[in-house]
């Protein structure tokens, strides 16, 4: 995982009107498929280019997510799936080295516009990572900590909010005889429902999981996957994904990045049985990654 | 594309390669196993040799004295032995002499207890009424029953001991016999008192005049009567006198106990000062009462074998006439029968009883302690300290002499003068008192270490208080809020600071910083409380700034900003120090400290101020913090700055207003901080040492702390940040507890480091070894102690095995620290172990 660094927004200051650097290497963005032209959209990115001090890691992407759906964002390492899921919420800007040009509108709003607060733009979003990271609290207290950084104090919403939280996450039966004891002492598979639960407990506007089955055994990757099915609905999800079959399992939309490009996007269906590129074809069938 | 590279083919021949490892590996292994063993298991045997060595040096303190029998012999008749006046050994145990009531004085040798001499030193006429003889010198005073007295001395010569006496002196009426006299010789004065058989008690100055011709010396006495004025009921003349070598208090008592005490501190106008019981046990007698060495102390013995130490102290609710009272100080574990014969040791305060019983105890009086107990068969009739402590010689009723040889080194140290209260001669109660040398030689050097490790505990807990929370919060800035590439740089910068010799802190604590701060005191306190609230104030500006300024601001000018925000608190402080002194503190700090001018208002109420701010930060955060929110929520950002402004403003005024009333009135139930967390100001105190060691302690704590804190998983600060929380957020409720065992061991090895620090608080803390908890008073650490006294200290002396004892106590002292927070970090640990 890329190193973290403390000052996030001194040199993350958006450099929106540089012009991309390597104009000639972006391909026209694909057209949005067909049946995603009727989803409404909650997301959409507008000619995104990130650069990781000289390098250039994202290459002027163009695509909306919808709402209510699920979005996997598919590819080989290192093509930038990560990275566009860390720039929704801006915890890129924790990189000194970032700059990027472009911009993406979270239900209309901008997020790279200089006036926007990234404290309030992460309360929009929620973020669920690859490595389970529960704070090592109580389960109670995990959950609510979006609301207590608000100075949210009052019981019968902090109490609601953890029962409604959980219940979406399907953890409430297997925690709510112990809430008040520490989060780490759950398994992997609950801590990182726990992790789901906590995103969700702000009902964010998107939703973005970072290959969030990754570290868990079979048996919790199962359960997460199920509850990420249950999810769509209630929220948008984007979800960051190397395994295929996890794609093609919770996704509605699947998105096939190589190489910091964006190669494919369209109904899951339709990528994994007839993709239109054959790089995306070899990527499905297994043919290089 | 990334191709599937095909495995290299197998080498044409293969090399061929033992599977086994070889020898020289093997060798290697072993021998550096066996090395690095070896030298791990002499770290451990050397630490726990010197903590042995310590403690053996230390040991010896808490031993006793042991008596050797060094020879018995028949020496008087039985008969004679009841006519004793006196028995004196010489300091080599060579020759012996005793005086008798008839006049007659016997040397003998010491060793075989044959009589040498025996010869009477006085015609036979007039008979000797009265007796006396000076703890040192060998000086005695005799009384005669023609009413004369003639002072003189004996002394041991090769030839034995002679007895060189003066022309007799007429006392009062002719005639009329001497009952009691007291005599004593000082380096200023020679003061006999004598009480006559009708009653006369008459206080004499002896002065001697040389005629240059002739070389005689005439003996003048100057005379002053004091009132003889027994307590109701005592017909009967007194059976002691005695009085101190200043003469300016004489004591007459009873043999039921009744002491009286004349304070002739201005001898025109002599003073019965008091009259009190020495035994108030019916039935019970004073059998022995003589002055303890340094004649402070009168050591009583009575029938029942009791033995007190009484001394005067200053006791104005007493209502005596001269406000000082005798007090029973100490009282001594008792013998089975009637205390018969007592003697002082010329040099400390051991001294030997002995019994009827034919019990004889060697004790030591401030610590109670019985050094050493030997038991004969037959009743003590006299008993002797020699002049170096190192024999005791004593008469049995038979008239047979005993001598044991005395090993006691350390008579004055067991665990309770060492970590008790004691009550030392002329204090007014028991105490703890940290006092190893004086000028004069009946000095009773004062060996409790509790005011050290109060010394050292509090320039601890001073230091700490300043170091916490400065290197916490620049840990927490440098690890989560600085640009990662002036970390390092500012990192290794603070820890350059660590790397500055203690000396030369120290150095510069007592020369630059104590002057400036004794000149400034007010600027420098004000400065101190200022720079966080104008920080503070400076944070709420910020958050009205307009977004895009604040944006192009972030950064250096920020930075510049809050450099300057602290150059104006100190420039404030500067200006609002002499106003603030005049309104708050009458004009004068200094004199408000000592107690001479304001009331305790303006000091209750700073130091209430910070609970007080606490307390209404909490209220106002449990009552307002809410509503306001859901009122301020979507106002602009400008308008949400300026109520929070005046809410802070609005906090710190109430706060204020509040330890104000605070201070009201607890000053209307008498309370004043004046004289315990403040009080006189000295120059070299405990703020300048808690600046300087808190300097000294601060790198440590902040590199520890900030690597602990730097060390957080980034997914955990990923997390918060995910969440919507600021840094500052992050850093309060996810980092800074998950990195808690970490900033933990940090602080405690600031504290080990505070705890051992030495040179700065010799130079800084102006070594007074007191128990004050004023912080403008200074201190005298445990390390200090040792630094400054080692040098006067005699090896195997008490001195130098208490200085050892300091150090054990300086390592055990570390030890619990340490071990205590290792406990405590490891829970720590554990709850954050499973990240």
């Amino acid at each position: 995982m890329t190193a973290l660094l403390e000052r996030p927004m001194k040199t993350a200051t958006p450099t929106h009107a540089a012009p991309p650097l390597d104009a000639q290497t972006t391909e026209t963005a694909p057209p949005v498929p067909p049946s995603l032209a009727d989803e409404e959209m909650v997301l959409e990115v507008r000619d995104f280019c990130l650069w990781y001090g000289a390098k250039q890691a994202l290459f002027d992407l163009s695509l909306k997510f919808p709402k209510g759906k699920v979005t996997a964002l598919i590819g080989p390492s290192g093509c930038g799936k990560s990275t566009l899921i860390r720039s929704i919420n801006r915890l890129n800007d924790l990189i000194d080295s970032v700059r990027y040009s472009g911009d993406m509108l979270l239900n209309g709003a901008s997020i790279f516009g200089k006036t926007v607060d990234v404290i309030e733009l992460r309360k929009r979003t929620g973020m669920v990572f690859q490595k389970t990271n529960p704070f090592p609290m109580s389960i109670y207290e995990n959950v609510i900590y979006s609301l207590r950084i608000d100075g949210e104090n009052r019981k019968s919403i902090l109490d609601e909010t953890v029962e409604r939280s959980l219940q979406r996450a399907a953890l409430w039966d297997e925690v709510k005889d112990r809430l008040n004891e520490s989060a780490l002492q759950m398994s992997g598979g609950q801590q990182q429902r726990l992790c789901i639960a906590r995103a969700i407990a702000a009902e964010p506007e998107v939703l973005l999981m970072d290959e969030p089955c990754s570290a868990l055994d079979p048996i919790a990757t199962g359960k997460v996957e199920e509850l990420i099915y249950q999810l769509r609905g209630l929220y948008s999800v984007i979800i960051v994904t190397h395994n295929m079959q996890q794609a093609a399992r919770v996704s509605d939309y699947t998105a096939f990045f190589y190489l910091g490009q964006l190669i494919e996007y369209d109904a899951t269906d339709k990528i994994f049985t007839n993709p239109g590129k054959k790089q995306t074809e070899d990527y499905v069938t297994g043919r290089f990654g | 594309m990334p191709t599937l590279t095909e495995p290299p083919p197998p080498a044409a021949s293969p090399r061929a390669y033992r599977r086994t490892t070889s020898p020289a590996v093997r060798l290697v292994d072993k021998f550096t196993t066996a090395l690095i063993t070896t030298g791990g298991l002499m770290v451990i045997v050397a630490v726990i040799g010197i903590l042995v060595y310590l403690v053996s040096v230390v040991l010896p303190l808490f031993r006793g004295a042991t008596l050797t029998a060094a020879g018995r012999y028949p020496l008087l008749t039985p008969d004679r032995v009841n006519q004793l006046w006196t028995l004196q050994l010489d300091e080599h145990q060579h020759r012996g002499f005793i005086l008798d009531r008839q006049g007659k004085l016997a040397v003998f040798d010491v060793a075989t207890g044959k009589i040498l001499s025996d010869e009477p030193i006085l015609p036979a006429t007039p008979a000797i009424t009265a007796f006396t003889r000076t703890l040192r010198g060998g000086y005695i005073g005799l009384g005669f029953a023609d009413g004369t007295i003639r002072l003189g001395r004996i002394r041991f010569t090769d030839a034995g001991a002679e007895a060189v006496l003066e022309d007799p002196l007429t006392i009062g009426k002719k005639d009329v016999p001497v009952h009691r006299l007291d005599y004593k010789v000082s380096d200023r004065r020679e003061v006999v008192t004598v009480l006559k058989a009708d009653g006369e008690l008459v206080w004499d100055e002896v002065t001697r005049r040389e005629n240059i011709l002739t070389g005689k010396i005439t003996t003048k006495l100057a005379k002053h009567d004091l009132p003889y004025q027994p307590p109701a009921g005592h017909t009967n003349l007194p059976d002691y006198l005695l009085q101190n070598s200043q003469g300016d208090q004489v004591f007459l008592a009873w043999r039921d106990g009744t002491v009286q005490r004349y304070d002739l501190r201005t001898i025109d106008r002599p003073l019965i000062a008091e009259t009190t019981d020495f035994t108030p046990e019916p039935g019970i007698e004073l059998t022995n009462l003589q002055f303890m060495f340094g004649d402070q102390s009168l050591i009583a013995g009575d029938s029942a074998g009791s033995v007190t130490a009484w001394f005067r102290v200053h006791r104005p609710e007493a209502g005596t006439a001269d406000q000082y009272r005798l007090v029973p100080a100490h009282k001594l574990e008792a013998h089975t029968g009637p205390i018969t014969a007592t003697d002082m040791s010329t040099r400390d305060k051991c001294f030997v009883t002995g019994s009827t019983t034919g019990d004889i105890w060697l004790r030591h009086m401030t610590s109670k302690r019985v050094l050493s107990r030997v038991t004969l068969e037959k009743s003590i009739r006299a008993t002797h300290l020699t002049p170096k402590g190192d024999a005791i010689f004593a008469l049995d009723s038979a008239g047979h002499a005993h001598r044991w040889a005395v090993h006691n080194p350390h008579p004055e140290t067991t665990w309770q003068t060492i970590f008790g209260k004691v009550w030392y001669e002329g204090y007014d109660h028991p105490d703890y008192t940290w006092q190893s040398s004086s000028g004069n030689d009946d000095f009773e050097p004062k060996f409790s270490l509790i005011p050290l490790v109060f010394g050292t505990l509090k320039a601890t807990v001073y230091s700490m208080l300043f170091a916490v929370p400065i290197a916490l919060l620049a840990a927490i800035y440098t690890s989560q809020f600085l640009d990662k590439r002036l970390r390092m740089p500012i990192k290794s910068t603070v820890e350059t600071m660590a790397s500055l010799p203690s000396v030369v802190l120290g150095f510069i604590a007592a020369l630059v910083l104590a002057p400036i701060v004794e000149n400034r005191l007010l600027q420098v306190l004000a400065t101190f409380l200022l720079i966080p609230v104008v920080v503070l104030l400076g944070g709420y500006l910020w958050q009205m700034l307009p977004r895009h300024v604040t944006l192009r601001w972030e950064g250096w000018p920020k930075f510049a900003l809050l450099l300057a925000g602290v150059f104006v608190a100190v420039l404030v402080g500067r200006v609002i120090s002499s106003p603030l002194e005049a309104w708050l503190f009458s004009g004068d700090f200094k004199a408000w400290l000592d107690g001479r001018v304001g009331t305790a208002i303006p000091g209750i109420a700073t130091l209430a101020w910070p609970v007080c701010l606490a307390v209404v930060w909490y209220a106002q955060h449990k009552i307002i913090t809410n509503r306001l929110n859901q009122t301020l929520a979507g106002r602009s950002r400008v308008v949400v700055g300026v109520i929070e402004l005046g809410k802070l403003l609005a906090i710190l005024a109430a706060a204020t207003a509040l330890a104000w009333i605070t201070g009201m009135i607890l000053t209307q139930f008498g309370m004043d901080p004046r004289g315990s967390l403040v009080g006189t100001y000295v120059q070299r105190n405990t703020l300048v040492v808690g600046f300087v060691m808190g300097f000294a302690v601060i790198p440590i704590i902040y590199t520890i702390s900030e690597d602990a804190l730097s060390s957080v998983p980034e997914q955990l600060k990923s997390a918060s940040l995910g969440c919507g929380a600021t840094q500052w957020q992050t850093a309060v409720r996810v980092i800074v507890p998950v990195a808690m065992s970490g900033i933990f061991s940090a602080i405690m090895i600031g504290l080990g480091r505070a705890v051992g620090e030495t040179m700065i608080v010799v130079m800084a803390a102006g070594n007074t070894p007191l128990m004050d908890v004023n912080i403008f008073n200074g201190l005298r650490a445990l390390s200090a102690n040792i630094a400054v006294e080692l040098p006067e200290a005699v090896k195997d002396g008490t001195l130098y095995r208490m200085l050892f004892l300091a150090a054990v106590s300086l390592f055990v002292m570390t030890f619990a620290l340490n071990t205590v927070a290792e406990i405590i970090r490891q829970r720590f640990r554990k709850r954050a172990f499973q990240l």
